[in-house]
């Protein structure tokens, strides 16, 4: 009996879920609006030429910061691999 | 290696390192940037060590210097950053172009890169991103051709059985 | 050659990068003076061909490139040394 009851509350919180989903996509193109990068895109060439780096450095000059601090994690765990004997890290 | 190689590539070294630094100065012009020139001056040096072998390149990174240039770059982006954010309010403000209009003048032609074009503080950061990279990279190909590890068991195996 | 950004910036990384070359003196390499006078040419000849950067007016050729070898040559010049052999072993051939 427990079984059926169990099976009925999963198959009604499946239901819930799969309607608030589709609800979301349904008129997703009238629900978006690009903002402020039509503004950017109309300034971008008095800056500098180049657009991709008007976008990489200005416009998302933060993630460009994680990118730095993805290739310094990268070196520091490759020279603790392969680094035995060229780094002294003290210890036995 | 063969000595026509030993001839010609300290001299094409140093001609890939200024086309690198010419890579990384142009990086809001043209195709380019920090990252790619900092790849470029690294596979020169990368050149100069596998033909040379690691003691006699006369091109040497030390574990110190490397050390220090790495963290020399990434602090220098994230000052560049807190300059903006105490100037102005907000972090990573393009400092040389005033797009709100809230600094005074002065410190806009502090930061602006002396140049054709207004770019900003945009060359300063891949100035400092490509000695991040060139560091990064080349230190990586240290480590493996330094690395005694388990092929020279296999080495001696093969001799063995000639 | 007249605008500072290239200028300054170039020599300060030709400048790292030069005070980082160091001859071993029990290698066999040596290169005269007249190897880093054609260097010197071929670095120019390749700059002339290369040309400026677009919007840059000052002169026919890219002057990153040179303010770079420049700083190169300056920084091997004062910081470069060469690494020679122990003074242990010379006095023992002696």
């Amino acid at each position: 009996m427990f079984n059926g009851i169990k099976s009925l509350v999963g198959l009604l919180a499946l239901a819930i879920f799969g309607i608030t989903l589709f609800q979301a996509i349904i008129g997703f193109k009238e629900a978006l609006y690009p903002g402020i990068s039509y503004l950017y895109n109309w300034i971008g060439p008095h800056i500098a030429p180049n657009a991709v780096t008007n976008v990489v450095f200005d416009w998302r000059g933060y993630d460009t910061l994680g990118e730095a601090l993805i290739l310094v994690t990268a070196v520091v765990i490759t020279l603790l691999i392969f680094g035995r004997g060229k780094v002294q890290l003290g210890g036995k | 290696m063969s000595t026509i190689l030993k001839l010609f590539i300290f001299p094409a070294a140093i001609i890939i390192f200024c086309l690198g630094v010419n890579t990384i100065l142009g990086g809001h012009i043209t195709p380019g940037g920090g990252f790619q020139g900092g790849a470029i001056i690294a596979g020169a040096f990368i050149f100069g060590a596998v033909i040379y072998g690691l003691k006699d390149s006369p091109i040497k990174f030390s574990h110190d210097f490397m050390a220090q240039m790495e963290s020399a770059g990434a602090l220098a982006y994230v000052f560049l950053g807190l300059a903006g954010l105490i100037f102005s309010g907000f972090f990573l403000y393009n400092l040389g172009v005033d797009l709100y209009g809230i600094i005074p003048p002065f410190i806009k032609t502090l930061f602006d890169y002396p140049d054709p074009i207004n770019a900003g503080i945009i060359p300063y950061l891949n100035f400092v991103v490509g000695i991040k990279v060139m560091v990064g990279l080349s230190a990586v190909v240290i480590a493996f051709l330094g690395f005694k590890g388990e092929f020279s068991e296999d080495e001696e195996e093969i001799e063995e059985i000639d | 050659m007249f605008y500072a950004g290239p200028l300054i910036l170039g020599f300060l990384l030709g400048f790292i990068l030069g005070s980082r070359i160091k001859f071993n003196l029990s290698s066999g390499l040596n290169f005269t003076t007249g190897s880093y006078i054609i260097i010197f040419i071929a670095a120019v000849i390749a700059a002339y061909l290369i040309g400026p950067f677009p919007y840059y007016l000052d002169a026919p050729l890219a002057s990153g490139f040179i303010s770079a070898l420049i700083g190169i040559f300056i920084g091997k010049i004062v910081l470069g040394r060469d690494i020679k052999e122990n003074k242990e072993n010379n006095k023992e051939n002696f």
